[in-house]
Order: structure tokens, then sequence, then C-alpha cells
């Protein structure tokens, strides 16, 4: 895939799990990655890593929930490296185990603001600038639980990721015309450090989800990751508005 | 995705492609020979020179290719299809269906049972009957891949085309219930939904301007697909890159089906 050689990959919540995988994926096809995450000193390790192994690469500390932060990084990344031809916004937060009932408006707010809301942002100052280049790719991370309800007590997780499977149709529809391609991807149970963080807490679920996966297994970040990449090269050329499922036949069962 | 190995590539593969002298099925079997497989081509023998046409590209890849004439509505065919293809390569680890026939206007409550029966044997039960005699093979040398052309309009509403969008989405829940038949053998099945796309099989519209200025107001890149574009997301469900897509239907229709009710 020489088509990336040079192009400028945009990656949120980069700094860890399948955002770290992905800016190291597009960094070794020749892409030049913006490594964007709250946490500036994970964004900083991708970064290390991209440089030690020959790529080019850009921290920036970025919460994806603040317009201010996400118009400046659009901003910058045009700054550094002149145009924004992909992007991946993966950044999300599962949000604090709790029943609908018992969830508070603080756990809802920031499962929201974070997932959909900054999915939104996103998209709004990545597309102005792809809207000046004339065409662009762009990738949300919604999930499984963007196509299915889910029993893990996580209350605002489903609905923020069903609401991201939304809105990339929505984009996609309203932006084809101008060369804009925009997907989805929904991932199943991906061994990622934010999966551990609610699955550690349950011996229980961790069995039930391994069970549940068709495909025998949890899958890797590299698998999403391959998934994101491939959908952003010039082989998806006429596959936009779609929610394509990495989970193993998950939600397919 | 690491840029020192080709993450597409299908060398040493044998791939089955099935209504290989058509529009799809000849861009899905370039393409994979492209990457390195062999090929075994299959379709009516009424479709013969089309077929040669195919088997001539890939001979010219320098691939090895054979042709093999099946009528995929009686059974028996695809048996003897499928025996002559193990005989010929040791193995069969990419089965692409992609022969269907298209009937329209076909309303429902005006079918007869004849072109009933022969619409979803061609376009379901042969692909039912394929994956039986393949799949196991599949499952015990713990590797393949099943990748079956559906439609985007299995899951719309189209007047007048039900026989051919109910055959389309039974593939749909065909892959899904496989996908969790051979659950953790090693092999992968999934479906590609493609919307419109420069083929044979639907010429009649797309070489009608009009027609195609309709068309194209539905579809959001407003174009329709090369047969290619639907190749290269055969190709990529049949790769290592696709290794956690399992059971999926993948719709590849310029974004038609994201903005209509279904």
């Amino acid at each position: 895939m020489q088509e990336f050689i040079n192009k400028v990959a945009l990656v949120t919540g980069a700094g860890s799990g399948i955002g770290r995988t992905t800016s190291l994926g597009f960094a070794s096809l020749g892409a030049k990655v913006v490594v964007a995450d709250i946490n500036l000193s994970a964004a900083d390790d991708t970064v290390k890593t991209i440089e030690s192994g020959g790529g080019q690469a850009t921290a920036m500390q970025v919460d994806v929930s603040s317009l201010p932060a996400v118009k400046d990084m659009v901003a910058q990344t045009v700054a550094v490296y002149g145009s924004l031809d992909m992007a991946f916004n993966n950044a999300g937060i599962t949000g604090e185990v709790s029943s609908i009932a018992d969830c508070t408006e603080e756990n809802w707010d920031n499962v929201i603001n974070v997932n959909l809301k900054g999915v939104w942002l996103c998209l709004k100052y990545e597309l102005l600038q792809m809207l000046k280049q004339g065409g662009g790719a762009i990738v949300n991370m919604a999930s499984a639980a963007g196509l299915v309800g889910i029993r893990d007590r996580l209350p605002g997780y489903a609905p923020s990721k069903h609401g991201v499977v939304g809105l990339t149709k929505t984009a996609a529809l309203e932006y084809a015309q101008q060369g804009i391609r925009i997907d989805a991807v929904c991932p199943g149970e991906i061994d990622t450090p934010m999966q551990g963080n609610y699955l550690r807490e349950s011996p229980e679920l961790l069995a039930k989800a391994l069970e549940s996966e068709p495909i025998g297994r949890f899958g890797q970040p590299e698998e999403v990751a391959n998934a994101v990449i491939w959908l952003c090269s010039g082989q998806a050329s006429f596959v936009t508005g779609h929610a394509l499922a990495v989970d193993g036949g998950y939600v397919a069962q | 995705m690491n840029s020192s190995a080709n993450p597409l590539s299908q060398e040493a593969k044998v791939a089955l492609v099935t209504g290989a002298a058509g529009g799809i099925g000849r861009a899905v079997a370039v393409t994979l020979a492209q990457q390195g497989a062999s090929i075994v081509l299959t379709d009516q023998e009424t479709e013969s020179d089309r077929l040669t046409q195919t088997r001539q590209s890939i001979e010219n890849l320098g691939q090895p290719v054979t042709t093999i004439f099946a009528d995929l509505s009686a059974s028996k065919e695809i048996d003897a299809l499928v025996d002559r293809a193990y005989e010929e390569f040791g193995s069969i680890d990419v089965l692409v269906n992609v022969a269907a026939i298209h009937r329209y206007p076909d309303p429902l409550l005006k079918i007869s049972e004849t072109d009933w029966d022969m619409v979803q044997n061609v376009n379901f039960k042969s692909c039912l009957r394929l994956c039986q005699r393949i799949i196991p093979n599949m499952v015990k040398q713990g590797s393949g891949n099943v990748i079956t052309v559906a439609s985007d309009s299995a899951f719309d509403v189209i007047a007048d085309e039900g026989p051919y969008g109910i055959s389309k989405i039974s593939l749909t829940k065909l892959t899904a219930y496989l996908a969790k038949e051979i659950a953790g053998s090693g092999v992968r099945i999934n479906a590609i939904a493609p919307g419109w796309v420069r083929t044979p099989l639907i010429e009649q519209y797309w070489s009608d301007p009009e027609f195609m200025q309709e068309a194209k107001a539905n579809i959001p890149l407003q174009r329709i697909a090369e047969p290619e574009e639907i190749a290269n997301v055969v190709l990529f469900l049949a790769s290592d890159l696709a290794s956690y897509v399992h059971g999926h239907c993948m719709v590849v229709d310029g974004g038609r089906i994201a903005g209509v009710p279904c």
C-alpha cells in the first residue's frame, strides 16, 4: 500500500490500544501521523515508537469533548504537515459501571461527551479541512455495542456508540458527493487496556465474553487497525456509510 | 499492517470462483490471481466465450487456472464441479460465491413455482451446497475463507424484486449461521452486499442514460461501482487484514443503504 506515503493521518486516543496500534500502522506505511490523546505522555510514547522505527509523527494533548481543543488539533495538524488526508476518530471511554437507573448525570455526560460529541467535533473540523482539499477518508470508532445492546452495566456506552453509527451514516450521505468517505468500525472484544478496565473486575464477564465470540478468541488491536487502515485506502473506494463489524462474528450470531 | 510484507497476499491459495464469466466474478478471479492465487473458474457452458476471456486474463498473469462448466441449479453438477476442483488442485482455500440470476420485474404474487425454484436454487441453494462440500475440508485444514456475494437490495425493499432480494438476504443469514457452526475452526465466512455495479448482469439498466440518472441520484457517491471495486472488498475479506471479521455482511454500495429504510 504505497498510497499512504507522505499522506497525513490523524488518530485520536492514539496513546494506547487500538489508537496506538493504528498510528503505528499508518506510520509504517509512510504516512505522517498526528498522535492525539488526552494523556500527553502516552501520546509522546506512541510518537517515540514511531520515530524509532523511522516514521514521522507529532504528539498532541487533546480532550476531544472540547470544541476549542479539537478545532486547534485540526489547525495544528495542517500547520505542521500541510494537510489532513485520513482521520481515525477513536478516542472513547466506557464510563463508570452502573445500572441505568443509578447512573449519575456526570457519568452519562462524560461518556456521551467523549464518545459521541467528541466524534462529532472531530468530524466537524476534519470535514471543514477535507472540503478545502477536495476529499479524504474518515473512520469513526463505534463498537459492537453500536449495533446491539449490551449487558455490561455501562449505561452510556452502547447509546453513545449507536450514536456514532448514526452519525457516520448521516455524515457519509452528506459528504459523499464531495469525495469524502466516512465509515465506522465496530470492534467486539479486543485485547486492550480499555477492555481490561471493566472485564478485569469480573472474571465471570470475562469468561462470558470469550464464550460469546463465534471466532473463538478475543481480537488483537492490530486486527482492528488493519480494518481501519484498509477503509482509509483506495481499496475501499466504493465503501462509505458502512459500520464494519470487526468482532469475530459476535453481532451476526 | 506492516509495509514489508504484502498483507493482501493470496500466494499458495486455491480459489474457486462461481459466476466467473460475469463482471464481478471475473474481477474477483483476476484480483485474487494478481495476488498469487491459483484459480478454479466456473460458470454455465452457455457462458463459454466469456469464461474463456476470464481464463485468458489469468493465464496472462501466469497463474494456474482451470475452467469447469457447471449448472449451479443442479446439485449433481455442483458435486462434480467440487470433485474436479479437488482432483486438479488438491485443496480449495477460498470459495467466492458470485453466481446469481436476476429477473426483473418479478413480483412475488405472480412468480411461478418453477421460476421461484430456479432463482432460489441458483442464488441460494447452490451456495449452501458448495459450503457443505467445501467448508468441512477447510475446517480440517484449520484455515479457509468463504465470501458470498449478496446484494444491498437484500436489505431494502425494491418493487418487484422480491425473489432476488429474498435469495440475497438468505445468503447473509446463511453466512451468519455458518459463522457460528464453524466457530473457532480457523475458517472465516463473510458476505458482501454490492450496490449498483457495471456488470453484464444489469447492463440493460446502466446502459440506459435516463435510468442511470435516476439511479445515481440514489447513490451518495453518485456513480455506480466498477467490478474491481467489489473485487477489492472480496480480497480484503480473503486476506489476513480481515482476520477478526467473521459472519459479517460488508456493504459496498457507495452509501446507498445508509440512507434508506431497511
